[in-house]
C-alpha cells in the first residue's frame, strides 16, 4: 500500500503516472493513505517552530546555558495524551523546543552536575507556553 | 525483495521519470553495490535474497573483522572514535552506571529489568543512536544505509510540524558511552508517511533516516516481519535517556495488538523511541517501532508501545531502503 502511494494500481497512462509521481515528490502533502510515504526537502534545513507546545531555557543559577539537560514532561491529565519518548535536550544556548497537545503537565529536568527539578507547565490551544528553568549545581 | 512498485508492471523510462522528479536515482535494492567492499559482496547479495515473501525481510549479520579501513570505505567518519574490546567494555560495565542518579521516568512497568550490552556483536551493533540539534533517539539499520525509527525522531508532527533539521544528525551504530566502535554516519534524507506528518497519529509515528553511508555492511541489519504478533516475544534494545550513550534491552512479550499497534511489557524511557521491537527465533526479526510509554486509556495505559509492522508499513520499509 505505502508503495502504491507512489504508483497507483489503478494510473490507466503514462501521464497520470507522471502527476501522480510529481505529488509524491511534493513533502508534507496529503495522499489519502495515512501511510503514504514523504520526505523531507534538500533546500530547507527545517527548524523547529512547534505551533504548540513548550520552550525555553535551562540555564544555572549563574545564568549560564546548560547544553544538554534533559526535559521531561509528564501529563497530569487522567488520561493524558501520547507524549513521544525521545529524549528532547537543551541546546548549547540551554534552549529546548517540546512540542506537545494542550494541557496541564509536570516537567521534569535532568543535567549532569545539576540537582534535578520538576516544574508544573500549563500548554493553552495553539500556545507555545514558555518555560525557563534555573538547575542548582550538585556539588 | 519486494519490489517498491508493488506488483505494478513499469516501464523503465517512467520509473527514470519518478527518479528524476525526486532527485534521486531509485535502484533495485538487491543489487550489489562496489563501494562495499569485495570481500562482503557474496554475503551481502545472499542476505539481500533470502526475502522469501511479501513483507518479510531477513536479517544480515555483518562482517566477522571490523576495522578502521573497511569502516572510512563505507563513508562511515571514525575519527575520534574509540575502539573497545571485551574486557574494556566488562571494566567499563562494571563502574556506576551514568544515570543512575537520575529519577527513573514513569514508563518503567515494576522493576526496572533492563540489562546493559555489549554493543560489538550483532544484533546489538545493528542498534543505533541518534542524536540531532534538540534531541536523542533510538533506530534499527534495515539494511546497509536505512535506519528506521519513530516519526517523531524525524519530524514534529502533524501540518503544523517541521521535519527536524537533517544536518544536525549523527547516527552511531552500536555507540557504547563514550565509545562508537563503528563511527558515525550522517543523514542524506528523512522519511515519513502522512499519517504521521500531516495527522499527527501514534498509529503512524515511524520514519526512516537515509545514511550518507554504509555502515550496515559491516555491522549487519535487521530484517522485519509482518506476521501476527500474537503473543510474540519481544525485546526492546535502545539508548535510554537516564542511561545516557549507553544500550540497554529488556525482553517481555507482545501483551496486546490492534491494526496498526503493539502493546508490549518491556521498560522503556525517553530517548527508546524509535529502538526496534523484535524477536530471534529466526535471527533479528522486527515486529514493530517503539514510540510512546503509558499514556490514555485501555493498552495504552497499560503497555508501554508502538507501530506495528504492517504490510504497509513493510512496503515503505522495503521503499526506502531501496532509495540509494
Amino acid at each position: 500500500m505505502g508503495g502504491g502511494m507512489y504508483l497507483s494500481r489503478r494510473s490507466p497512462g503514462r501521464l497520470v503516472l507522471a502527476l501522480a509521481l510529481m505529488v509524491s515528490a511534493v513533502p508534507g502533502c496529503t495522499q489519502g493513505s495515512p501511510d503514504a510515504p514523504v520526505r523531507d526537502r534538500d533546500d530547507v534545513n527545517d527548524v523547529q517552530q512547534p505551533q504548540e507546545g513548550l520552550t525555553g531555557r535551562v540555564v544555572a543559577n549563574d545564568g549560564s546555558p546548560i547544553e544538554g539537560a534533559m526535559i521531561v514532561p509528564r501529563s497530569l491529565q487522567a488520561h493524558g495524551p501520547p507524549i513521544p519518548e525521545m529524549a528532547t535536550l537543551s541546546d548549547a544556548d540551554g534552549r529546548y523546543v517540546w512540542p506537545l497537545p494542550a494541557g496541564a503537565y509536570e516537567v521534569s529536568i535532568f543535567a549532569d552536575g545539576y540537582h534535578d527539578a520538576v516544574q508544573r507547565a500549563d500548554v493553552a490551544a495553539g500556545v507555545v507556553a514558555t518555560l525557563d528553568i534555573v538547575l542548582k549545581r550538585s556539588e | 525483495m519486494k519490489n517498491f512498485y508493488s506488483g505494478v508492471l513499469v516501464p523503465a523510462t517512467l520509473v527514470l521519470t519518478g527518479a528524476m522528479v525526486q532527485g534521486q536515482a531509485i535502484g533495485a535494492p538487491s543489487n550489489p553495490t562496489s563501494d562495499d567492499g569485495g570481500a562482503l559482496a557474496a554475503a551481502y547479495a545472499a542476505a539481500l535474497t533470502t526475502e522469501t515473501s511479501s513483507g518479510y525481510s531477513a536479517p544480515f549479520a555483518g562482517a566477522a573483522e571490523v576495522t578502521d579501513s573497511t569502516l572510512y570505505l563505507e563513508g562511515v567518519t571514525v575519527s575520534g572514535s574509540k575502539r573497545m574490546t571485551a574486557a574494556e567494555f566488562k571494566q567499563l560495565s562494571a563502574l556506576p552506571d551514568p544515570g543512575a542518579a537520575s529519577n527513573a521516568r514513569e514508563v518503567i512497568i515494576g522493576v526496572d529489568r533492563r540489562e546493559r550490552v555489549y554493543t560489538t556483536d550483532f544484533p546489538s551493533r545493528a542498534r543505533v543512536l541518534i542524536t540531532f540539534t534538540g534531541g536523542r533517539c533510538s533506530g534499527n539499520l534495515i539494511n546497509k544505509n536505512t535506519v528506521v525509527t519513530a516519526g517523531h525522531c524525524v519530524h514534529t508532527g502533524g501540518s503544523g510540524g517541521a521535519w527536524r533539521p537533517r544536518t544536525s544528525y549523527r547516527v552511531y551504530a552500536g555507540a557504547n558511552g563514550s565509545s562508537t566502535p563503528y563511527g558515525y554516519c550522517t543523514a542524506k534524507s528523512l522519511h515519513s508517511v502522512t499519517g504521521w506528518t500531516s495527522s499527527n497519529s501514534e498509529e503512524y509515528d515511524y520514519g526512516a533516516i537515509k545514511l550518507n553511508c554504509t555502515v550496515g555492511t559491516t555491522v549487519g541489519w535487521y530484517g522485519y516481519n509482518t506476521a501476527s504478533p500474537s503473543s510474540a516475544p519481544a525485546v526492546v534494545g535502545s539508548y535510554p535517556g537516564d542511561k545516557p550513550l549507553t544500550q540497554w534491552v529488556h525482553g517481555d512479550k507482545v501483551r496486546a495488538f490492534t491494526t496498526n499497534q503493539i502493546f508490549y511489557g518491556n521498560d522503556t524511557t525517553p530517548g527508546s523511541s524509535g529502538a526496534g521491537v523484535w524477536w530471534d527465533s529466526n535471527g533479528a526479526i522486527l515486529i514493530g517501532v517503539h514510540a510512546y510509554g503509558t499514556h490514555g486509556t485501555g493498552s495504552h495505559a497499560l503497555y508501554n508501545h508502538g507501530i506495528r509492522i504492517t504490510s504497509s508499513v513493510a512496503s515503505n520499509f522495503s521503499a526506502w531502503a531501496s532509495l540509494p
